[in-house]
């Protein structure tokens, strides 16, 4: 499970501010960097995002055609 | 309250839906989608044309008459039942029922089904004419006529033999939205060689519970966006016992059954959050018992409103006391009195932590009609805006919500352009406290998903926490010397929320 309070910037980078409107900053890279789940032991999730699987679609939500 | 419902499939077993609904319907339920497979898609299409819990009682236990439904009132399914147990003895004595059973045979290797069930749509059709006397005359009713009739969503699941997959008929997506209901529920109970097949655009169409019969998968798009709950309507029958006297016909009848209801066992571990109703169905009802009695039909009735009146008032008894929006959320996620003491926890972090004075905290969260309402709050009792309701994207934490990033905004200077940086109307900036200068606000992802994402772009988003402060934007820090500690104490705080509102 990854929370997302668990990504961090690895040491040394900073925190990007960006100022979307005037009086309004967002974090732009808040959830980027390393996965840690258990202090000290970061996860590289970069390497991992390949490996899952895009979900499977099953639904197609179209309406039958009336037979004639 | 409102939500969605799923109908499960049961053959002849549909009355205790119908008390479901009821049952449901007594307790303040609303529902907006209705959707099932077989008997549940019947029950959904009755009750999205309109009929009431007590109107389709009536219909269940005192109109309906299930062997109506096949053509010769049941005789060619009851030889069919009986065929198993006559082929135990080997030798010529089986070659001769085979022969007795020629007829059978034949309708089965060439119709795939016994029954057309034309009947069943004519009673269909009968029903929303009842309810919607202009559509008359007409043989065919489609999804498309119930949406602007304003009825609820409807959607129905069947099996595709052609692409091996499940079908959903809704009046939603596709390209083909003036398709037959009528043919969609047909084709939805098509009871493996019971019914035959119905054959649309050069494919078979048979019973949805091939692929589900509880179908939890149905509203999720919804649920994603508006956030209400489903509720899932499942009856469920005693285990099967292969004690002494288990025959062939016993055998042949629990794989039917295994093959229809296995797959939803493993939907249910997969899907979560959904409302699980579970309705014991008495014994000795079975599901292609089409000679049920009117007694049976009540029996299935007072089964199926009294699990559901259980589950209402066991499970969540607080839906009943819900008044307004803010406590219909609540009564969806968990109690105030769980959340308030760590929104205090957080404003009194952020005071000691940081510069920042006189702190509140508030969490957001989506409505059901496109905007975000304040839902939990500390240190706003008092003040105008604790019941502020805003666009999904306007002032700071609407910015946080539709960039999913964490937002510092200087509210002193939101005063100066609310309408253009801000998308909030002149009455919403007035509620806001005036001693309010800064604002930080962060999104709550579902991190019920999270297994399936590694990726925050992945997760989906279900609230916005907010904290603000008397104190200027400079004089926080909050965005230099004490910035990399209230993005990560709020990224935390905000995974926290998450895990105790699901």
């Amino acid at each position: 499970m990854v929370n997302p309070s668990g990504i961090r910037l690895p040491d040394g980078e900073n925190l990007k501010v960006e100022v979307v409107n005037p009086g309004i900053y967002s974090i732009e890279n808040a959830y980027e960097g390393q996965f840690e789940y258990f202090d000290d032991r970061p996860i590289d999730v970069s390497t991992q995002i390949s490996e899952t699987a895009a979900p499977a679609s099953v639904l197609s939500e179209s309406a039958p055609a009336s037979r004639k | 309250m409102k939500a969605y419902a799923i109908l499960d499939g049961g053959g002849v077993k549909g009355a205790a839906l119908a008390g479901c609904l009821k049952a449901a319907e007594e307790q303040k339920i609303e529902f907006l989608g209705y959707g099932g497979t077989s008997a549940g898609s019947i029950i959904a299409f009755l009750a999205a044309v309109g009929y009431t819990g007590e109107e389709l009682h009536k219909i269940m236990t005192q109109e309906i008459q299930f062997k109506d439904f096949l053509d010769d009132s049941g005789v060619l399914l009851e030889r069919l039942k009986e065929l198993p147990g006559k082929l135990k003895n080997p030798g010529w004595k089986s070659v001769l029922v085979l022969w007795k059973h020629k007829d059978l045979i034949h309708t089965l290797t060439d119709k795939f089904g016994l029954y057309r069930a034309h009947k069943l749509q004519e009673f269909l059709l009968q029903r929303v004419v009842d309810k919607f006397p202009d559509f008359k005359g007409r043989a065919q009713i489609t999804f498309e006529d119930l949406r602007q009739k304003g009825c609820p969503l409807l959607k129905v699941v069947t099996s595709d033999l052609g692409s091996r997959i499940p079908r959903v008929y809704s009046a939603l997506g596709g390209h083909e939205f003036n398709g037959s209901a009528l043919d969609a529920v047909r084709a939805s109970m098509s009871y493996p060689f019971v019914f035959r097949p119905v054959k649309m655009n050069e494919q078979y169409l048979v019973d949805g519970g091939l692929c589900s019969n509880l179908p939890l998968f149905l509203f999720e798009q919804e649920r994603n966006k508006d956030g209400l709950p489903v509720i899932a309507f499942d009856l469920e029958s005693a285990p099967a016992s292969a004690g002494d006297g288990y025959g062939f016909r016993n055998f042949c009848g629990d794989m039917m059954s295994t093959a229809l209801e296995s797959a939803d066992h493993l939907q249910q571990r997969m899907i979560q959050g959904i409302h699980h109703v579970r309705i014991p169905i008495p014994e000795g009802i079975d599901t292609l018992d089409f000679n049920l009695t009117a007694d049976q039909c009540e029996t299935l009735f007072l089964a199926g409103h009294s699990a559901t009146h259980s589950f209402f008032s066991l499970r969540v008894p607080q839906w009943g006391q819900v008044t307004n929006q803010v406590e219909r959320l609540q009564a969806l996620h968990v109690s105030p009195k769980l959340v308030v003491p760590v929104l205090q926890a957080i404003a009194k972090e952020f005071e000691s932590e940081t510069p920042a004075q006189n702190v509140r905290c508030h969490i957001m969260l989506p409505t059901d009609h496109g905007t975000r309402i304040i839902v939990y709050q500390f240190g706003m009792d008092n003040d105008a805006d604790s019941d502020l309701e805003l666009g999904m994207d306007a002032g700071c934490s609407g910015a946080a919500w539709s960039m999913r990033k964490p937002i510092v905004a200087d509210l002193i200077e939101a005063k100066k352009n609310y309408e253009s940086a801000w998308k909030m109307s002149k009455t919403q900036q007035n509620k806001v406290r005036a001693d309010r200068q800064t604002m930080f606000s962060v999104p709550m992802f579902d991190l019920r998903t999270a297994g399936d994402a590694l990726i925050v772009d992945n997760l989906r988003e279900i609230g916005v926490l907010s904290i603000d402060t008397a104190t200027s934007l400079e004089q926080t820090q909050w965005l230099n010397e004490r910035k990399a500690y209230v993005v990560q104490k709020g990224k935390e705080w905000a995974d926290i929320l998450s895990r105790i509102l699901q």
